[in-house]
């Protein structure tokens, strides 16, 4: 029992700190990254704490499938940035 | 500024979550006190942390395996409230993933399309082997829902995931119109599933298709093919969306 207080302490603190990691972090797709990280740690709570069916839609939908929107988006506001800064 | 003001919002979030761990409700909570034993708890744990055979150890008899007089015979306890007793509520859920699928197909206009990036060697050479094993985990989350967790929303959006590295690997036009399409058929036969029960039973999305013995692949009929067809909708509109976002970024190559 201690050991499972351990491991949920352990990964509350790395979500807290992914979670500060994306605010402070230096480039938008650092952050993007991070945001999957806390994503995934959240994930393994929901298992730990008997919620498999949530586990599962948490690690596809938010720590895959939205972490890839999240990056194609950045990709293609990038690309405009640049535009921009050749017309200047 | 802005920085400061998103810490103290992941402050906020932190003491929440802090206030679940040391949450008294029923459920398995971090740091569990007196739980309330409800006749729901053993459903709902079983398939967690007791083997099949355990639980039908402690169940009374008439609910054990292969028994045939249940309401919907599924399992899986999360499944059978998602999809049969609250499927109205999952009807709207799949109509809003439907609103969005249209919102981002308006708002990203096709434009003329460009020279490709062409994939490297890692994502060329691995992406054949993984595709294959995303679809058939995505086709069994889909297919088992009424047995093991998951269902058709998480293996929806795992065939869609597969779909998101095909397109990445082939580099061909995605046919957003096929996915449309699909995705309508599935719509429109879920309402009719509904309207059939509501003809034959009486009320709207009522099981009429019988429960099937309890554990069986082949049981809590309504459940399972609503769950199919949920997880092909889901597939279809999580790629469509992927589709129009690739042909946006395809676009703006210029």
């Amino acid at each position: 029992m201690i050991l499972y207080q351990i491991i949920i302490l352990v990964l509350v603190l790395v979500m807290i700190a992914g979670a500060v990691a994306v605010v402070v972090a230096p480039t938008n797709f650092s952050a993007v990254i991070m945001e999957g990280v806390v994503a995934l740690t959240l994930a393994l709570l929901f298992l730990l704490m008997a919620a498999p069916d949530v586990a599962i839609t948490q690690t596809v939908i938010a720590a895959g499938l939205s972490t890839a929107i999240f990056l194609w988006t950045l990709r293609r506001l990038e690309k405009v940035e640049r535009k921009e800064k050749k017309h200047e | 500024m802005n920085k400061v003001a998103a810490l103290g919002v992941i402050v906020i979030l932190g003491i929440f979550i802090q206030m679940a761990l040391h949450d008294s409700g029923p459920g398995k909570g971090a740091f569990p006190q007196k739980s309330r034993s409800l006749v729901a708890d053993s459903y709902f744990t079983k398939s967690v942390s007791k083997t099949t055979m355990e639980f039908f150890a402690s169940t009374p008899s008439e609910m054990g395996p292969g028994k045939t007089k249940l309401e919907n015979g599924a399992a899986n306890v999360v499944t059978s409230v998602v999809v049969d007793y609250r499927g109205f509520d999952t009807l709207g859920e799949v109509t809003i993933l439907f609103a969005v699928a249209a919102g981002i197909g308006l708002f990203l206009k096709k434009r003329p399309r460009f020279k490709l990036r062409q994939p490297g060697t890692i994502l060329k050479t691995l992406a054949p082997l993984t595709v294959f094993f995303i679809l058939i985990t995505g086709s069994y989350v889909v297919l088992h829902g009424h047995l093991t967790p998951g269902g058709g929303f998480p293996g929806g959006a795992m065939i869609a995931a597969g779909v998101v590295l095909l397109a990445l690997t082939i580099r061909k036009s995605m046919r957003s119109i096929f996915f449309k399409i699909l995705e309508s058929l599935a719509g429109i036969s879920f309402v009719a599933i509904g309207l059939v029960g509501l003809y034959t039973k009486g009320s709207f999305l009522q099981n009429f298709l019988g429960a099937g013995a309890l554990g069986n692949l082949y049981s809590a009929w309504l459940v399972m093919i609503l769950y199919f067809i949920i997880g092909i909708k889901v597939a279809a509109e999580l790629s469509s969306v992927i589709g129009d976002f690739d042909q946006m970024e395809e676009g703006g190559k210029q």
